[in-house]
């Protein structure tokens, strides 16, 4: 298993492909602010929008991704507030992943949510995968933020309130409380990949200020 | 009266690097430091409050451990990797305990603790610590704080009202009573070291008593 540190400012560049500009330089708690070009569309968490600029059109999509919330489309700004930390993740075409559902912020690209799959024991995360053209996802998590690389034969016991996000070939199971007496439940995880790991939780989310910046 | 004597505690360890314990690798990680991230190396039992457990590697051995309150801990041990976080508190600060010594700590903030045995607070006072002694050799506590840990030394003339909840450690010789209402308010009479989160908490008063 191989550990990193998520940093706070991760690497917004590939979302200027998309005609989309995300600022970070107001630093950890402060709304995020995305820009989104003439032709630029998006998906957003509809509950995490702090502010849009009036020009900036905001409607209801029945597609896939949907359930994001909206399709903003651009020109125009919108800040996403109450965030904790912030990971963006670039998905290649037929690329999946698998995420809490209170995560995803937004979307671009050929991001999409995928149905869940059959037969197969979720942890309750969402798929989201790119189709035939690669795709931009934004997560939040609270506290700080983990990437913890699994090689083929490790098996990794997880934290269900620490699991933010899984990519690759990792297999979930479900909590076996036996070896702790019954004190803890972890989700075990393997097979060749991904994680992301929250530190903090929502228990101890705490009420955000957000401001509101006009032009 | 005379002036508080407030300080960074100084039983907290500054470490950017790792720390070797004996056989274990102790990493604080993140930005704050929110996570410990432990390789262990051997037989001696890693400790830590069942909901303080981010993630472990499965070659490690699962067990439980009795502690004096208000319920057991688990621990680890073996080889492989495990990592610790405050479910509550935001940041976590590593105490080093030479051979020998021991904490009254509140029982609340710990996050992990190695090399180091639990036993009831002697004085059996309010404030729910526990006793953290290293008794074989230097022992290691990872405690949560919602923003940094301060420490007061108190003569023995002297006493402090402090919210509850802002207790973090307090060294044996301190003694902790309740001092009226609001009864979340306890009073602590030198001698000896109070360590405190100052995150939210007015300023406590100090007095002689």
């Amino acid at each position: 298993m191989r550990i990193e540190d998520i940093p706070p400012s991760a690497e917004w560049s590939a979302w200027a492909a998309e005609g989309i500009a995300i600022d970070t330089a107001a630093g950890d708690g402060a709304p995020l602010e995305v820009t989104l070009g003439p032709d630029a569309r998006a998906w957003c968490a509809q509950a995490a929008i702090t502010w849009r600029e009036p020009q900036l059109r905001l409607r209801a999509d029945r597609a896939a991704a949907a359930a994001l919330g909206a399709l903003a489309e651009g020109p125009g700004r919108l800040a996403l507030g109450g965030l904790g930390a912030v990971v963006s993740l670039h998905l290649a075409p037929s690329d999946t992943l698998r995420a809490r559902p209170d995560a995803a912020l937004l979307a671009s690209g050929g991001c999409t949510r995928l149905p869940p799959p059959v037969g197969i024991w979720t942890a309750g995360l969402r798929r989201y995968g790119a189709g035939e053209r690669p795709g931009l996802l934004l997560l939040t998590g609270w506290g700080c933020l983990f990437r913890l690389e699994v090689t083929a034969g490790e098996r990794i016991l997880v934290s269900g309130a620490g699991l933010l996000c899984v990519r690759g070939a990792i297999v979930l199971e479900p909590p076996e409380d036996a070896a702790s007496g019954g004190l803890v439940s972890l989700i075990a995880c393997h097979g060749e990949g991904t994680l992301i790991v929250q530190s903090g939780s929502v228990a101890r989310m705490l009420p955000r200020t957000n401001s509101l910046a006009l032009p | 009266m005379a002036a508080p004597r407030w300080s960074r505690a100084g039983r907290v360890h500054p470490y950017a690097e790792p720390y070797r314990l004996r056989e274990h690798l102790f990493t604080l990680r993140g930005s704050p430091p929110s996570v410990l991230s432990v390789v262990l190396g051997g037989p001696l039992p890693v400790l830590a409050p069942p909901e303080a457990l981010l993630w472990c590697g499965q070659d490690l051995t699962m067990g439980t451990v009795a502690t004096p309150a208000p319920g057991p801990l688990l621990a680890l041990s073996g080889m492989g990797e495990a990592a610790f976080r405050s479910p509550v508190f935001g940041r976590l600060v590593l105490l080093h305990l030479p051979p020998g010594t021991g904490l009254l700590v509140r029982w609340a903030r710990l996050v992990c603790l190695s090399g180091v045995a639990c036993a009831p607070d002697p004085s059996a006072a309010r404030g729910a610590r526990v006793l953290c002694s290293a008794d074989d050799g230097p022992g290691l506590l990872a405690i949560g704080v919602a923003r940094a840990a301060f420490e007061l030394e108190l003569g023995a003339d002297e006493s402090l009202a402090l919210a509850e909840e802002c207790l973090l450690w307090t060294s044996e010789e301190l003694m902790l009573r309740p001092w009226g209402p609001p009864e979340s308010l306890l009073c602590c009479a030198g001698p000896g070291l109070i360590a405190l989160d100052m995150a939210g908490a007015p300023a406590p008063a100090k007095g002689r008593s």
